[in-house]
């Protein structure tokens, strides 16, 4: 209920303000979002298991965060930003995939 | 359905009252959504290159610099194509000029166009035989002479010159006679010229001695008008 209207709230205030992504800012912010959606599968995966926990997800979505935007740091410190990106959004696309796919089975018994 | 126990999880998630814990859940919500619009909006905005990587950035300079190489290299080509044309036409100028003074100087050797310039006019008066006036030319040719006329006919380098009865014949023309002193007007060096006539055994001593008296004028500006037709090419 509030994780729903905390995102509507978030999308209203960027369509209103029209932010400018700042610079050094801008390679993270696409992984950091990738992050942040895998963690709110996640969540939703163990609200339906049963196990959810306020902490928990708190914790996972900002160290995902952190992790993301570190390893694409690093990446580009190594000069290997661009394969790193592209790695970190593979491993996130499946977790989400198998959040979803885990989230269909608990709903639907499919 | 609603014995499942995920959907009744689900329920009472999206109908429970807010908790503190559930706050900072929607406040990281809020912070996702509005990343999302942030980034979807940026890539709608931006040019291409603002989301291009380091590695593609450099790589398109790198081709524009190639292209800007490549164009300064042809601006090089054609300016020295230009300056080669401009200077190709400045030598041609600078021909054509020469061209025009070669014609004139050898005009006046030919005796084609009229000469005006320094030098003497030498007038014989008396009993003047053709050989005396052949003489007076062959010395003043000698002596640098560029163009001559003798009584209005130019001198060139086929002028006959022929005794007869009653004058000296120049060209089959009678020029002077008993009355009519002859009057040659040469262009050159006045003082050479003049020289050349009054050295000891000269000119002007063996006219003397057949009875001719010459005069020699040093003039700063001769003018020989007389000019003789253009030789046709054959």
């Amino acid at each position: 209920m509030i994780a729903g209207i905390g995102l509507a709230v978030g999308v209203l205030l960027g369509l209103i303000l029209r932010p400018e992504v700042p610079l050094w800012f801008q390679p993270y912010l696409p992984i950091a979002i990738v992050a942040g959606l895998d963690a709110l599968f996640g969540a939703l995966r163990a609200l339906l298991d049963g196990v959810f926990s306020d902490r928990v997800f708190v914790i996972s979505f900002i160290s995902n965060v952190l992790i993301a935007a570190l390893i694409v740091f690093v990446g580009d410190q190594l000069g290997v930003g661009s394969q790193l990106s592209i790695g970190v959004v593979v491993v996130l696309t499946i977790r989400i995939f198998a959040n979803v796919a885990a989230i269909r089975r608990r709903l639907f018994h499919g | 359905m609603s014995r499942d126990p995920a959907w009744g999880r689900l329920r009472h998630a999206a109908l429970s009252r807010p908790t503190r814990g559930q706050a900072i859940i929607g406040v990281l919500c809020a912070l996702l959504g509005f990343g999302i619009v942030q980034q979807v909006s940026s890539v709608r905005t931006q040019s291409p290159f603002a989301s291009a990587r380091t590695e593609d950035l450099v790589q398109i300079l790198d081709s524009l610099d190639q292209r800007s190489q490549r164009l300064d290299a042809q601006i090089t080509t054609l300016t020295a194509a230009r300056d080669r044309l401009r200077s190709s036409r400045d030598a041609e100028a600078a021909a054509a000029k020469e061209r025009q003074r070669r014609a004139d100087e050898v005009g006046i050797l030919a005796g084609t166009v009229a000469a005006e310039g320094p030098g003497v006019v030498v007038t014989l008066s008396g009993e003047v035989s053709a050989g005396l006036v052949l003489d007076t030319v062959q010395e003043l040719r000698d002596a640098g002479a560029e163009a001559m006329e003798i009584n209005g006919q130019r001198v060139v380098v086929s002028t006959a010159f022929t005794d007869s009865d009653t004058a000296v014949l120049v060209n089959g023309k009678p020029v002077g006679g008993p009355k009519r002193p002859i009057v040659i007007r040469a262009i050159g060096n006045s003082a050479t010229l003049a020289t050349s006539l009054t050295i000891p055994g000269g000119v002007v001593e063996t006219a003397a001695a057949d009875g001719v008296r010459v005069t020699i004028v040093r003039a700063q500006t001769v003018t020989v008008r007389a000019v003789v037709p253009a030789p046709t090419r054959s």
